[in-house]
């Protein structure tokens, strides 16, 4: 190849203008696509957003589908034009001539500089609009019986639980608060949760809701929403027993005569010690937890079954329920009983079997908290009326209106109440807790007493509470568990505690002190005495044994502050 | 016009390629210093990328599997973004920068040549403190570390991890000043700022950026150290402190270091399209100043990292000056659109990268004005979807300007040419890998999966899958490159002076240059993009004539062909 001739200048000096009708049809291609593809998203053909669980998600989705649209005008604009480039000012084979020698074109240039910024400009001010709507503060915010309570939500290494702080006292004259692992709240309520951090930056994330929060240490923060239902579609509810979960529509099974035995003696033990325990196992959702495994065991045990029978609810049980479909008739529907948190059974029941409905939805961390930060979550439990929160909302100011003196019913009902963020991190069956970045608790009460020579069983415990990273399981890491009170052995500048109350505390030792690996609390290490009823012998001298090592910790505390 | 008065043939190369050895050599010579960032930083690449396949690894499924717990997995990640940022693509565009900006202004050295060095020299013992963490508890709090998770807990690592990025910060702070001293002041005569390749400009506007946005990442890392050894509590509420106060540093320095990461790849990307389309740049001057706003409007920005932590009161502020710089971007992304236009394209493997950067990174330019949006970054902040937006910028923008400048330059490093056949396979795995692999990102984002979790809900697994698989060829495509740069080397086509015909001055003199770049002082072309023109024509032949054109027989072996016949001369 002759050098002289790699570059022969033989084109024009002006830009290609493109025929008029060719920009018609372009320009209409990019518009119809780019509202194309937002109409898509927007009516479900895309799956791109979850369920509108808000009047904010409403909102958002609507700026986000504008956003959609004009993104993917842009989208097609810069491809097309980007395709039609190469297509039709591709060099020919062995054509090695330059191009025309063109610099610009000033009114493009102005064009495309205003156009983008009238763009930003209407996407800016519709953002501000729906900021200001989503964020505005309503009068109704947190009502209760008409009156305004507080909402508490705690991020904690590595779990979220709430408190609702009522306006309703105990028996003590104190104010009640109700802890749960689970924000309850119901369609159309104004929420305002005030987030509480503790350790490290979480996130409060509903991404049904499309609100995001993050939980700050030093600085109190807040996050508002309306829970909203545009479907009254409802994916839960409960269901009671007596009941045969089948595995076809229509399939009539008579039940069984109930059998006049109890089925365990701690239920035995919390009827006698709290009067509103029967209420209690016939409607709170956690109180079904313990009652199930054994439910899910038993049926099996006792005779060859009815091939369709997939599962029984034992007389009194209550499941949370997930619907899945109706059948033509509408008489029978075709649910997943949650037995627990690993169990669950598919199948049908009839229609008229099913409670009040209500949605769940995730709340995550979206902030990168440690280890453990993919398995930080709770559910948002939004129940189809005012009515049936209420329901929920007095029952739980129930329960706590007459404080069990008894310490193991006592820290049971504390580590159920999701108060400290235990569940997430170990495991512990009789709970139903199965976390993965803390030890297993199971039979804790068979162990603790030989884990560490020269502490028994109860100081052992304690210590473990206090001062995790001193007492390392073998193979768990330090620095995952939260200090829960004063701790001599955090590094300078760490948090040195996080606050638990005595009486929790006594509590919580007192409940794992009946955790033995053989289910029978009189194997315990502890130095505790169950009776044959497997509660404990002595209420009073129980709580008096255990505090006296206690108070060791307290008075570490009073000298440090 | 006669622009090259030598006598014809007389300028045989007399250079050899640089050696392996060269690379460990203390040199004050900024074309090796150069090469020794790019490889120092394409060693850290593959690092940074084995770290990224095992992320995915560990992705396929919703549980905790492939890593030992959730910590080993965090640390994955941190590292890998510290590594990719800070150790790949900064660097590499340092090494650019570095062998570049002389050639293109015609000048000997850059303008404090022991401080190149220096700068350099910094890198290798940041790479060693930032890996070492492995050996003492690797940081795990993210390449944004945000207290308290980067101070109160965590283990030496994260302590290495903040004297790493200091090296790393006065490493670059130095070399741009370098620049910045070199391309105001060392330009040859007739070449004022207006003729000035857009490379240099991009160059200048990073500089600047760095110059001011650095200090602000020293001061973050310094009271980071202070509270982790030092005893001191500025980050710590309990004591006094403010956790923001790390995030408003941090994203002061971090939002700018953004374009320091991504306009030396727009500089780069200007010079490739306009000589691989025969055609000037369209709209030069807008493309120059334009870098010069982002730059500018860039210090303005930063709190839209933080919208679910800022005070709601600041948030729309920040919602307003992050979608104005999206106007600048948008005057670059025409002006590269407008210099195809009309040009006679030649699809070169540097020029698909080019092209492949237009087509992703506008991706990443709209989920930004996306982002930008208050309302919707509620739902996407710190989820997948933020995750694909930056991929597609950093990796879709920068990493494909790297990939186009490794095409375009590595003849005039090595005087041979890369396999353009073995380049297009790399080009058509990285483009359709790259796309599948963080394209499906922005739906998982929105549907509800955060980010930097190695657990997750098992509703996203066949998402996941397809990511991971993706990830997969992405990883395998860069050993192809991996192959190519081998073969090449030993192998590849003689290059000649100016294989690409383009006008810049760093292709007025031989491939590689000589110690010095030019025996002579080179005289600029009065337009770096004047293509298309009888005169261009005329000082490309004379380049031609001068250094002469490898001769295409199937022969190898180097033999350069001059030409016989001087003409119009």
């Amino acid at each position: 190849m002759d050098i002289q001739n790699r570059n022969s200048n033989t084109t024009g000096e002006s830009m290609p203008i493109p025929s008029i009708g060719f920009m018609v049809i372009f320009g209409v291609f990019v518009l119809v696509a780019g509202i194309g593809v937002a109409l898509l998203a927007r009516n479900g053909v895309l799956p791109v957003l979850p369920v509108q669980a808000s009047e904010q998600a409403k909102r958002t989705d609507d700026l986000f589908y504008v956003l959609l649209g004009i993104g993917s005008m842009v989208f097609f604009l810069i491809q097309g034009l980007l395709l039609y480039s190469v297509v039709r000012f591709r060099a020919k084979p062995n054509d090695v001539s330059d191009g025309p020698n063109f610099h610009g074109n000033a009114l493009l240039e102005i064009v495309w500089t205003i156009i983008p910024t009238v763009v930003v400009i209407v996407l800016a001010v519709l953002s501000v609009v729906v900021w200001n709507t989503n964020n505005a503060v309503s009068e109704n915010e947190n009502l209760v019986d008409g009156q305004k309570i507080t909402i508490n939500a705690t991020g904690q290494r590595y779990a979220w639980s709430f408190e609702y702080l009522t306006n309703e006292t105990n028996i003590n004259s104190e104010p009640i608060v109700i802890n749960s692992k689970e924000l309850h709240t119901y369609v159309g309520q104004d929420v305002k949760v005030d987030l509480n951090p503790v350790d490290v930056i979480h996130s409060f994330w509903v991404p049904a809701m499309r609100i995001k929060q993050d939980v700050i240490p030093g600085r109190l923060t807040s996050i508002r929403f309306k829970p909203a239902n545009d479907s009254n579609y409802y994916e839960y509810t409960q269901v009671t027993g007596p009941l045969y979960l089948v595995s076809e529509p229509g399939v009539d099974i008579p039940l069984p005569t109930p059998e006049p035995e109890t089925p365990i003696a701690e239920a035995t033990a919390e009827a006698t010690t709290a009067p509103e325990a029967t209420a209690e196992a016939t409607a709170a959702p956690e109180a079904t937890a313990e009652a199930t495994p054994e439910a899910m065991t038993e049926p099996a045990a006792e005779e060859p079954q009815d091939e369709r029978i997939v599962f029984f609810v034992e007389d009194g049980d209550n499941i949370e329920t997930q619907i899945l479909g109706y059948d033509e008739s509408g008489a029978w529907v075709n649910v997943t009983l949650h037995i627990n948190d690993e169990v669950k059974r598919t199948g049908w029941i009839p229609t008229d079997a099913l409670g009040t409905f209500y949605n769940k939805y995730r709340i995550v961390c979206a902030e990168l908290c440690g280890g453990g930060h993919g398995e930080m979550f709770a559910w948002i439990h939004i129940h189809d009326s005012e009515e049936a929160f209420m329901g929920w909302y007095n029952q739980e100011v129930q329960k706590r209106f007459e404080p069990p003196k008894d310490p193991v019913i006592l820290g049971q009902q504390i580590l159920e109440s999701g108060k400290y963020p235990c569940a997430n991190c170990h495991v512990l069956d009789s709970l139903g807790w199965a976390g993965i970045t803390g030890p297993a608790l199971n039979g804790i009460a068979d162990r603790a007493g030989s884990r560490v020579s020269g502490l028994n069983a109860v100081e052992y415990l304690l210590a473990t509470i206090h001062e995790p990273n001193a007492y390392l399981v073998p193979g768990y890491a330090a620095g995952q568990m939260p200090h829960f009170g004063y701790d001599e052995t955090a590094p300078a500048g760490q948090i040195p505690y996080n606050q638990m109350s005595e009486a929790d505390l006594i509590g919580i030792i007192g409940y794992l002190c009946t955790q033995t690996a053989s289910g029978n609390p009189q194997d315990n290490t502890c130095g505790l005495q169950f009776g044959d009823d497997g509660a404990l012998v002595d209420v009073d001298s129980a709580n008096i044994f255990i505090k006296a090592f206690a108070d060791v910790y307290d008075d570490k505390y009073e000298a440090n502050e | 016009m006669a622009t090259i008065s030598v006598p014809i043939g007389q300028r045989q190369p007399k250079t050899r390629m640089p050696a392996l050895a060269d690379m460990l050599r203390w040199t004050v010579d900024h074309k090796i210093i150069g090469m020794q960032y790019m490889v120092a930083a394409f060693v850290f690449f593959l690092i940074g990328g084995t770290l990224a396949l095992m992320i995915r690894w560990e992705l396929m499924t919703p549980t905790l599997d492939v890593m030992q717990d959730g910590t080993a997995y965090n640390s994955l990640f941190s590292i890998h973004g510290t590594v990719m940022l800070f150790l790949w693509i900064v660097p590499m565009f340092a090494g650019f920068g570095n062998y570049l900006v002389p050639l293109q202004l015609g000048a000997k050295d850059m303008a404090f040549p022991w401080l190149n060095a220096f700068a350099f020299w910094l890198i290798p013992p940041a790479g060693i403190f930032m890996l070492m963490g492995y050996f003492m508890g690797q940081a795990e709090a993210g390449w944004t570390s945000y207290p308290p998770l980067s101070t109160l807990f965590g283990n030496d690592g994260q302590t290495m991890w903040a004297m790493s990025l200091h090296l790393l910060g006065i490493s670059s702070i130095l070399g741009a000043i370098n620049f910045i001293v070199t391309i105001l002041n060392m330009r040859p005569e007739g070449m004022t700022l207006w003729k000035m390749p857009l490379f240099c400009w991009a160059t200048l506007a990073t500089s600047i950026i760095v110059v001011m946005a650095t200090p602000f990442l020293a001061g973050a890392l310094t009271l980071l150290l202070l509270d982790r050894v030092g005893g001191t509590s500025f980050f710590n509420p309990a004591n006094g402190g403010d956790v923001l106060l790390w995030q408003n540093i941090f994203w002061f320095y971090s939002h700018p270091a953004v374009y320091i990461m991504v306009l030396p790849g727009m500089g780069m990307l200007s010079e490739v399209l306009s000589i691989h389309s025969r055609k000037p740049i369209f709209g030069y001057r807008m493309i120059a100043l334009s870098s010069m706003a982002i730059a500018l409007i860039g210090f303005t920005v930063w709190a839209h990292h933080m919208f679910t932590s800022l005070q709601p009161e600041l948030r729309i502020p920040f919602m307003i000056s992050t979608m104005i710089i999206a106007v600048p971007t948008g005057i670059k992304m025409f002006g590269w659109l407008g210099t195809l236009w009309g040009g006679k394209i030649r699809f070169t493997s540097a020029m698909l990268f080019s092209l492949g950067f237009l087509s992703m990174f506008v991706i990443g330019g709209i989920t930004g004005v996306m982002l930008a949006n208050v309302p919707f970054d509620y739902q996407v902040h710190d989820t997948y979807f933020v995750v694909s937006h930056f991929h597609f910028v950093m990796f879709g923008g920068s990493v494909f300007a790297i990939y186009s400048g490794i095409y375009h330059w590595f003849p005039k490093m090595t005087g041979r040419m890369l396999d353009e056949r073995m380049g297009k396979l790399h080009f058509a795995l990285t483009y359709f890998g790259f796309f599948f692999t963080f394209f499906p990102m922005h739906m998982v984002g929105m549907l509800g999966m955060p980010r930097r979790v190695a657990v997750y809900d098992p509703q996203f697994q066949s998402w996941n899958v397809l990511i991971s698989l993706a990830a997969f060829v992405l990883g395998f495509s860069t050993l192809i490159l991996v192959y190519n740069i081998m073969v090449s080397l030993s192998r590849g086509r003689v290059a000649g002076a100016n294989p690409w015909r383009a006008l810049t001055l760093e292709w007025a003199t031989s491939s590689p240059p000589p110690a010095w770049n030019f025996d002579e002082d080179p005289v600029p072309f009065e337009d770096p993009y004047g293509y298309g023109t009888q005169a261009a024509t005329d000082y490309l032949n004379a380049i031609d004539r001068t250094f002469g054109v490898p001769d295409e027989t199937p022969e190898r072996g180097g033999a350069l062909r001059v030409a016989s016949a001087p003409s119009g001369d």
